[in-house]
């Protein structure tokens, strides 16, 4: 049940219709479904792209949020779950390119470790040893592997998330294959 | 081609990567309550600027029915002494005189002598005004062979509402009802009659569409009919006009309930009573 609150009197409580605390609700649900749905697997990416799991969650809960205000403003989303991995991919951009401002010797005096070097060896233990080796691979690769090994996306959706053209991402996950091939027998 | 499956194999196992049971549970409250807070009800969009006070005063209605007053006043003032063949002699015959003439009829009970009939008026007017003369003698016989029933007039007023559901129209009609009861047109038991059947049929209609009415709106509603009930209940053993004064503010608190309901569907008007609403038609998007 919605919990807009009813404004005092006058004509505001006009305004507030049933209708709305309806529609409200039917939006909440179809927001709780897609979030139990998909955040796991948001959260793998996030994990994937940025080797930091409180990152991570937050950059999860910051995807949703976003996600909310399209449901919100009723704009239309054919396919919600590459919405999400858009929008993470999106994120996950701005978060390298922040972090790239970012001078060496100012991420030393903050105390920060260096961009993709943040797992940490909790993390790694917790999950498993897949990270441990994927984790100084190529942005992009990791990317790729993930999404279309473990969330069996095709080329073509992926190429949707990712922005590049379907025949791109198929020569990229090949040379991503032959180089975790190439890594895990070494 | 081994290898090949053993590295995806191996990829697969990343699918244990998840948020844990606590993170998962703290992401969705938190989410939750941002929906919530950001809830569909809100403006999308710019903020809107805070305006002035007086600025708030003139975007209101007030303005424009002071102005709407100040121009019909003085159209009406201006056409008083306006002589036939003068631009404004239309108004003077066609408005002034038929409203001084209502105004008779209306305080008929309490002659006022200085408000005169419609003969009177039509005797006074120049020789041109023959037809007004007769019209109103045909108004005198009329008046004469039926006794106005002025409840049933005040049916007949609210049975020609279009039955679909607006707020404005049935605002209006039922604050123009309330007006004329409050002025005595009708007993003070029929008025009570009147307030209780609309106090009723409100709390049935509550009753029946209960579970689509958000808690804080059926709190509002109840305390605004609580309170006009406890009016109603007022009116007797007093005087006429404490029992009118009263009554007066109990179909003001159920006119706010009947117009904020009208705003939720479109609702069913019967008797100058609503009588079902439907919540699946939008009365804003009409």
């Amino acid at each position: 049940m919605g919990t807009a609150v009813l404004p005092s009197g006058g004509r505001d409580v006009r305004v507030v219709g049933i209708y709305r605390f309806m529609k409200q609700e039917a939006f909440e649900k179809i927001f709780i479904e897609t979030f139990d749905a998909y955040n796991d697997a948001i959260f793998r990416f996030c994990v994937v792209k940025v080797s930091n799991r409180e990152l991570a969650e937050d950059m999860t809960q910051e995807v949703f949020t976003r996600y909310w205000q399209y449901v919100r403003d009723e704009k239309e989303i054919t396919n919600p779950r590459a919405f999400l991995y858009t929008i993470a991919h999106n994120l996950a951009k701005d978060w390298y390119k922040k972090k790239k401002s970012v001078s060496l010797d100012e991420n030393l005096e903050a105390g920060l470790s260096l961009p993709g070097r943040e797992l940490g060896q909790d993390i790694l233990s917790e999950y498993n040893a897949v990270l441990e080796v994927i984790d100084d691979m190529e942005e992009w690769d990791k990317e790729v592997l993930l999404l279309r090994y473990v969330e069996g996306l095709e080329p073509k959706q992926i190429s949707e998330i990712i922005g590049e053209t379907p025949n791109n991402v198929s020569v990229r996950l090949n040379r991503a294959m032959a180089r975790l091939k190439e890594k895990m027998h070494v | 081609m081994n290898d090949e499956l053993n590295t995806k194999e191996y990829l697969k196992s990343m699918e244990q990567i998840k948020l844990s049971d606590s993170s998962r549970e703290r992401v969705k409250n938190d989410l939750l309550a941002h929906v919530r807070f950001h809830a569909v009800i809100e403006e999308t969009g710019s903020v809107t600027p805070q305006r002035s006070p007086f600025m708030r005063w003139l975007s209101s209605p007030v303005p424009a029915a002071f102005a709407l007053v100040f121009l019909v006043g003085t159209t009406s003032l201006l056409a008083k002494e306006a002589a036939p063949g003068d631009f404004l002699y239309a108004v003077r015959t066609g408005v002034n005189e038929n409203v001084r003439a209502v105004f008779a009829r209306v305080t008929s009970d309490t002659k006022q002598p200085d408000v005169p009939s419609k003969v009177e008026l039509a005797n006074a007017t120049t020789p041109e005004n023959e037809t007004v003369d007769s019209s109103s003698d045909k108004d005198r016989k009329n008046q004469k062979d039926t006794k106005p029933d002025k409840t049933l007039a005040i049916t007949a007023r609210t049975n020609t509402l279009p039955e679909n559901g607006d707020a404005a129209l049935a605002a209006e009609v039922s604050s123009d009802l309330s007006t004329t009861l409050s002025k005595g047109a009708i007993s003070v038991e029929a008025y009570t009659s009147d307030v209780k059947l609309r106090d009723k049929t409100l709390r049935d209609l509550i009753k029946k569409y209960d579970p689509k009415l958000e808690v804080d709106v059926k709190n509002e509603f109840k305390t605004k009919l609580d309170q006009a009930a406890a009016l109603t209940a007022k009116t007797e053993g007093t005087s006429e006009e404490d029992a009118r004064a009263n009554l007066d503010k109990a179909s003001v608190l159920i006119g706010e309930v009947e117009a904020t309901l009208s705003t939720f569907g479109q609702v069913e008007i019967k008797n100058g009573v609503i009588v079902d609403i439907d919540f699946t038609v939008d009365p804003l998007a009409q």
